[in-house]
């Protein structure tokens, strides 16, 4: 039996995920003061604010410390010369497996903050579906996009 | 042959008879527009007699010019034909494009002793891809369609000039003597009519119609005009009823009417290459699916039309700019179960359609009975909430729901045999989804956390424009599924 993929993503990307989490949160929370700001303006129940702030306090605790770890360990990828093999999720594990001969063509991307982190994102299209490997080491992703367009490139002449 | 020439004059009527048909539904409304009886104005008696004898007037006329016009020979080992009034259209038409000959007579063409010549090449759009002489003699047409034969016979030879020359030519003259289409499949008059019937396009109208109504409920103030005077308001009411109910009818009836011209002459014939479906009456329609495109087909149920005991057959098609729906492209839109088999068959000969599914363990009954229960539970307890105490009433549903669910568990179905995956799913109609394992882009699990505490998982196969989907398999026939798709051997 196939078992899971082996390997992992970089463990910087546990960092990137963290410092969005941030973000979210903290737009989150701007969200929630204005809730609370309104509801001082208009003499509402005050006692509604509470439950916002277990709200928020709970939902960043998840964002930010519980999600990424969790998403981090689950996330693994392996390719191998025929096919490429991809584990992700988080309550949902989902586990794709893409055969060489159908990958359309590899694209690298980098935002800003991968970018800090020396960080890069493979994306591997078919004629149907994309798939993302988050956050490899950019070198490694460079090497990686080689290497599945090569075996890409390869596997298609088998055919 | 050789010589330019015109057709037969009764091809005059055949094209007045022809744009008089297409001109029939402005004509009638025209008809209807115009006011009648004593108080008829003048610009009514325009509009329901001057409108309509004008088109009239002009189909006729310029059927003669486009008759007077039109000439055909044939040149250079091409048929040529030249046509148009002011602008001169030229039409020429290597005999090497033309992929199929057809001689057909029509009533008119019988009683006259002519003949209907349709020339097809393997253009794109419907008008490019054909050329018609509608109405010449019969030994002519004759003539032509074997002369065109003839030569392209001849013309293979010299093309392949050395190797493996007698094998070609064997395999050529096979191609052109044998008659390029086949029938594989026409729907019955009251194949159509049940195909009307329990149309969606019906259903369609008919909210669209009630969608207008509820909204009319609002925009008309009554309890206003309910004050003013009661008595004339609630007869109004009940004509308001008949009338809506009336309109419903008609639109249904409308509706039946429009699918029944849609999908008139329905027929599917079957070319070496491609399935070619046309359907239509007032307009024809043509589709054409190269084999090599399908990426796997479906067989879908719907609980209206499965009370008859019929199912709706389709391809997914690797998508073409002209499609209706991309991707998915009907070819049967009405069938007997029985009969699915053996259709398949004659056109797919590589699926198969009859295998035995494997149903989903015991444990994932529970999970298909909760799914929808789920779903409308929030709505019902809302609306419970806010009608009670018969809002409550609603709570019925839960227990319908869930046997809902439970009809969606029986239903669902995997199986895997050689190279072929088929994958059934249930939710208002059955899908049964059919594909071939290099047809598969990708393939997925996904498990959640129940479904992981059960050991249950989900199938996804993604083909190019669609995808099949099979929730709550046991765990080890979804890995077998991965490992099938695998390149990797288990190790």
């Amino acid at each position: 039996m196939l078992g899971e993929p082996a390997k992992h993503i970089s463990e910087r990307a546990l960092t990137v995920w963290k410092i969005r989490g941030i973000i979210t949160s903290g737009l989150s929370l701007l969200i929630y003061v204005t809730i609370s700001v309104v509801i001082f303006i208009f003499h509402w129940p005050k006692w509604i604010i509470i439950p916002l702030v277990l709200l928020w306090i709970v939902e960043t605790y998840f964002i930010i410390f519980f999600n990424p770890k969790l998403r981090w360990k689950i996330w693994r990828y392996e390719v191998r010369e025929q096919e490429i093999e991809i584990q992700h999720g988080l309550w949902i594990v989902t586990k794709t497996l893409v055969p060489m001969i159908r990958v359309q063509h590899v694209d690298t991307t980098q935002g800003p903050l991968l970018k800090k982190y020396h960080l890069a994102s493979v994306k591997i299209s078919t004629a149907a579906t994309v798939h993302e490997i988050p956050a490899l080491e950019d070198v490694e992703a460079e090497e990686l996009r080689h290497v599945i367009s090569n075996l890409a490139r390869v596997a298609d002449e088998d055919v | 042959m050789f010589e330019k020439k015109r057709m037969h004059p009764i091809s005059v009527i055949l094209f007045i008879l022809k744009n008089i048909k297409d001109a029939v539904l402005p004509i009638i409304f025209m008809f209807i527009l115009g006011g009648s009886g004593e108080d008829a104005s003048t610009l009514d008696l325009l509009f329901r007699f001057g409108i309509p004898s004008v088109i009239i007037f002009f189909t006729i006329i310029s059927g003669i010019i486009n008759w007077f016009r039109f000439t055909y020979w044939i040149e250079d080992e091409e048929l040529r034909i030249e046509h148009g009034l002011f602008v001169r259209k030229k039409r020429y038409i290597p005999f090497e494009r033309i992929q199929s000959i057809s001689v057909t007579e029509g009533l008119l063409q019988q009683i006259f002793g002519l003949a209907k010549i349709t020339v097809e090449t393997a253009g794109g759009a419907l008008d490019e891809s054909e050329a018609q002489l509608i109405a010449i003699k019969k030994e002519e047409a004759e003539n032509i369609q074997s002369y065109i034969k003839k030569s392209k016979k001849k013309q293979s030879i010299p093309t392949e000039a050395s190797g493996e020359q007698m094998a070609t030519i064997a395999i050529d003259t096979s191609i052109s003597d044998e008659e390029p289409v086949d029938i594989i499949y026409q729907a019955s008059m009251k194949n159509i009519f049940l195909l009307a019937i329990t149309s969606g396009g019906a259903i369609g109208v008919i909210t669209a119609v009630i969608a207008f109504f509820s909204q009319f409920d609002e925009l008309i103030p009554y309890e206003k005009i309910y004050t003013e005077a009661q008595l004339f308001i609630a007869s109004s009411i009940s004509l308001f009823i008949i009338l809506s109910l009336f309109i419903i009818v008609f639109a249904y009836l409308i509706a039946i009417v429009q699918t029944m011209l849609k999908y008139y002459d329905y027929k599917v014939e079957k070319t070496e290459k491609n399935l070619i479906i046309s359907h239509g009456l007032l307009e024809k329609r043509k589709i054409t699916v190269p084999f090599h495109r399908i990426q796997g087909i479906e067989i879908i149920e719907n609980p209206l039309r499965r009370l008859f005991g019929y199912v709706t057959f389709q391809v997914i098609n690797e998508g073409g700019t002209d499609m209706e729906e991309p991707g998915k492209v009907i070819i049967c839109p009405l069938i007997k179960k029985q009969e699915i088999t053996a259709i398949v068959k004659s056109c797919l000969p590589d699926y198969q359609v009859d295998v035995e599914l494997g149903t989903l363990p015991d444990r994932a009954k529970i999970r298909y009975m909760l799914r929808p229960a789920y779903v409308i539970s929030i709505p019902v307890i809302i609306g419970g909430y806010f009608l009670r105490p018969f809002g409550w009433l609603l709570l019925v549903l839960i227990p319908l729901s869930m046997l809902f669910g439970y009809q969606s568990y029986r239903g669902a179905g995997w199986n895997m045999s050689g190279h072929q995956l088929t994958l059934r799913s249930r939710w208002i109609q059955t899908r049964t989804f059919y594909t071939f394992k290099n047809r598969i882009q990708s393939l997925e699990i996904s498990k959640n956390w129940f479904q992981r505490r059960k050991s249950l998982g989900t199938i996804y196969s993604h083909v190019m424009s669609g995808s099949g989907r099979v929730a709550d398999l046991d765990e080890s026939v979804a890995k077998a599924i991965y490992q099938w798709y695998s390149r990797t051997d288990a190790e």
